[in-house]
């Protein structure tokens, strides 16, 4: 029958999801590629929180800063799922096709084929990490939140936080080469004593 | 400070969390040793890598299509039978289902009994959000008014029923109103889909005609 009421309005955007989480995707997706170290695994973990939140839409709109709770509930969703098993975080290692589209313009093909190594041993080696290492070294060193924030964001510690960190960059300066100047320390100090 | 105590703290210097008495006399020491610059500079560098590390975009259509999949499914539930679905959502979240937000002017939302306020002689959309679990394509919708509330165009119209289909999430049903007379009643919706039926009712109270401070619309979810 026809009738005067305006039937059932669900087109996109109407249940207010989209207008309270779109800003943050590109964001997310970063992050999310970031913990991962691939572009679908990335998908898949920015789509999986979407999906767990989508329920909760109404509970979004009370949050007062959505960007670093969004990011919190990512990081707590790319934790669980390692814990689970149900991705594999050595899949992750390296995405070749990627590395191919990182030359850059200004630079020679020998700096290029320098920086593409470089981002390969990198994307190795923050594959190596431990999920926790890994997540930290994404937010605080790739993608700039402070430990003061991620001190609440991911409710440990200050001092956990800066060991964490300190044990996860050991291992990808060492990764890089660039454990910094070993010998010339030794040198160093041998001059101190003097 | 000499060179091991500054290499010990050469993560804080970067991340710029020392103490301010500890960081002034690691530039002191800075100043005169080379060799700690260069380490200092070395880890910049390093610091520069992990910030410089590419992120290719998403494949094309990605934001749409992850919004989209998000709203076709609930978490963890996959392609449930609509019984299921529907019983769990009702039994989880009976208050969800049945709470009504009153939306008073200025923005102010109070949480209320399913209620809602009309005035006398005014046409008022009441909004109701009907959340459901899963796509319903054919579910049957029905709507019952008390004698004295018109439907706004169907002044004889006690009751509507059509079929329509609801998506998952929230649907909203905006429902034009008449109050005739300000006796208090019950609009009765119902939904029924393959054998399951629910019903919701909104308590309708009528004010007589004023000019401000009233409820203008009331959103019920059901
Ligand atoms: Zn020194």
């Amino acid at each position: 029958m026809a009738t005067p009421i305006r039937l059932f309005r669900t087109s996109r955007g109407d249940d207010g999801f989209e207008p309270l989480v779109a800003p943050h995707l590109e964001r997310l997706y970063r992050l999310a590629y970031r913990f991962t170290g691939n572009r679908s695994d990335a998908e898949d973990l920015v789509q999986d929180l979407l999906i767990q939140l989508y329920p909760r839409r109404n509970e979004l709109t009370g949050v007062e800063r959505l960007g670093p709770w969004l990011a919190r509930a990512l990081y707590y969703r790319f934790v669980d799922t390692l814990r689970h098993g149900t991705r594999d975080p050595l899949r992750s290692a390296v995405d070749e096709e990627i590395l191919q589209d990182t030359a850059d313009p200004r630079t020679s093909p020998e700096q290029d084929a320098e920086n593409a190594l470089l981002h390969r041993r990198l994307a190795q080696a923050l594959a190596e990490l431990n999920p926790d290492q890994r997540a930290l070294v994404a937010l605080h060193d790739m993608e700039g939140y402070t430990l003061e924030e991620l001190q609440d964001m991911l409710d440990t510690p200050l001092g956990t936080l800066k060991s964490r960190l300190h044990r996860a960059r050991r291992h990808l300066r060492a990764a890089l080469a660039t454990e910094p100047f070993v010998d010339e320390l030794r040198v160093n100090k041998q001059r101190s004593r003097q | 400070m000499n060179c091991t105590e500054l290499r010990a703290q050469l993560d804080d210097l970067v991340d710029g969390s020392l103490p301010p008495a500890v960081h002034e006399a690691a530039q002191r020491h800075l100043v005169d040793c080379a060799a700690c610059r260069k380490a200092l500079e070395q880890e910049r560098v390093f610091r520069g890598h992990l910030r410089a590390h590419p992120v290719p975009p998403p494949s094309p259509g990605f934001a749409q299509r992850a919004l989209h999949r998000a709203r076709a499914q609930r978490s963890g539930h996959g392609h449930r039978g609509f019984a299921v679905g529907f019983i769990s959502a009702t039994a989880a979240a009976l208050l969800a289902w049945l709470a009504v937000s009153v939306f008073l002017p200025g923005g102010v939302k109070q949480e209320a009994l399913p209620g809602v306020t009309l005035t006398l002689h005014e046409t008022q959309s009441v909004k109701l959000v009907f959340n459901v679990p899963r796509d319903l394509p054919d579910a049957t919708l029905s709507l019952q008014l008390p004698a004295h509330i018109e439907l706004a165009g169907y002044p004889d119209q006690r009751e509507l029923v059509w079929q329509a289909a609801l998506h998952t999430g929230q649907n909203l049903l905006t429902v034009p109103l008449i109050a005739r007379d300000n006796s208090a009643g019950e609009l009765i919706a119902k939904i029924a889909y393959r054998g399951e039926k629910k019903t919701f009712r909104l308590r309708l109270t009528v004010n007589a005609p004023r000019t401000s401070s009233r409820i203008r619309a009331a959103e019920g979810m059901v």
